[in-house]
């Protein structure tokens, strides 16, 4: 079992949607549904491990900090966000880490 | 090539990957491959909608047009097309930028008594343009006008019931229509003020109109002053009493979002560092994708 970490993202909504969608037309079961999930938790650690390459820097001002259940939770403000070729900006950015050694299937 | 968005790619990795390790398990359930397909086009299509992944520019499918015009569905057969159309809160465009209204409520004349109450430049003008536009303005017996088609452009002469829109006309320039019930209006049109009252006809019944159009700013104006006197009174007494920051449930409720692992989270005094690797982020609405990150803020 990976992370369901990244169920929280515009990859994992838009996939939680269209099964719902599904759900609702009575095409699939929910068992159905989950395995999916499952599925597709698989698929974007590995994705993330493996084929992302890119570095990235933030700089902000760390408005609060959260640690529970071994995982992070941070909202920080005025951030920059500095790629090589980019900077993106927010006011207002949170961030919630699980932890990465212990990740499951982890070597 | 590197410095293609990684984003769009990268997804698009994923959704094959996902829909072709559950085929297995659709098969299994005794799911048709159709909708194993249908899966992939909904997910697809979100995507897309959800222009998180596009690097480019906003697609103009739903571009608004900022007019402030709105169209009213009303057939007109006999219009042209280029009509300017009134909206619905009576203001007229283009040829006259002047919102309109008529605060008063006893025009029952007929057509030309109405018109000859109006300075005749100003109505002039108005006709005018609105006959460019094959329309003309019909006093209705309450008081405001209705813009109708020019009877020569249609083999009818009156429109009765097509009629494109009421427009309530009053422009700061016109004194209000009504010289002959001036006593009862005199409630009502002060709404209606004449602020180049020194330009117009200067008969007594308009001198004495003036005047209590003054008297009763004047008094407006007094008691405005007072509430604010006792409003700023009050605000400092009330203005401290809350000092707590913003609601944890709303601080934690952001659009902006990263999620990720972290590798190691250090912190001395009030310096922070992260350092973060395999996240996914949103922020302004667009989707990154980071291997490593390394962060630093201030507490």
């Amino acid at each position: 079992m990976s992370y369901q970490l990244y169920r929280n993202t515009t990859l994992g909504h838009t996939l939680q949607e269209s099964l719902d969608e599904l759900i609702q037309g009575g095409q699939i079961t929910p068992q159905l549904a989950l395995k999916v999930l499952l599925q597709f938790d698989k698929a974007i650690n590995t994705a993330l491990a493996n084929r992302v390459k890119n570095r990235i820097q933030l700089k902000g001002k760390l408005n609060t900090y959260r640690f529970c259940d071994n995982v992070w939770t941070f909202v920080l403000n005025n951030v920059d966000f500095r790629d090589v070729q980019e900077l993106a900006k927010c006011d207002k950015v949170k961030i919630v880490a699980c932890d990465g050694k212990s990740a499951p299937g982890h070597e | 090539m590197a410095n293609a968005n990684p984003v769009p790619r990268l997804y698009k990795t994923v959704v094959e990957d996902v829909i072709s390790n559950v085929r297995e398990a659709f098969l299994d359930e005794g799911v048709d491959e159709q909708v194993l397909q249908e899966l992939k086009q909904l997910w697809e299509n979100k995507l897309t909608q959800s222009r998180a992944l596009d690097s480019g520019p906003e697609p103009s499918e739903s571009v608004m047009i900022p007019s402030t015009i709105q169209y009213i569905p009303q057939p007109v057969q006999n219009a042209p097309s280029k009509q300017q159309f009134i909206g619905a809160s009576g203001v007229v465009t283009q040829n006259m930028p002047v919102p309109v209204q008529i605060a008063s409520q006893d025009i029952s004349q007929p057509a030309a008594t109405a018109h000859m109450a109006l300075p005749q430049g100003v109505l002039q003008q108005q006709l005018q343009a609105l006959a460019s536009q094959g329309l003309t303005l019909q006093p209705t017996g309450n008081g405001q006008f209705i813009i109708q088609a020019l009877p020569q452009q249609g083999a009818h002469g009156q429109i009765g019931a097509p009629q494109l829109q009421q427009v309530t006309i009053s422009q700061a320039s016109i004194p209000t229509m009504i010289q002959q019930p001036q006593g009862q209006q005199q409630q009502k049109t002060h709404q209606v003020l004449q602020l180049d009252g020194a330009g117009d006809s200067s008969s007594s019944e308009d001198e004495d109109f003036d005047d209590d159009d003054d008297d009763n700013e004047n008094d407006d104006d007094a008691k405005e002053d007072e509430n604010d006197e006792q409003g700023e009174e009050e605000e400092p007494l009330n203005s401290d009493d809350d000092v707590s920051d913003e609601d944890p449930s709303d601080l934690f409720d952001t659009d902006n979002v990263v999620v990720c692992q972290y590798d190691k989270i250090n912190r001395n005094k009030n310096k922070w560092k992260f350092h973060l690797k395999d996240g996914i982020m949103n922020l302004n609405g667009k989707d990154f994708v980071f291997q490593k990150a390394t962060g630093d803020a201030e507490w």
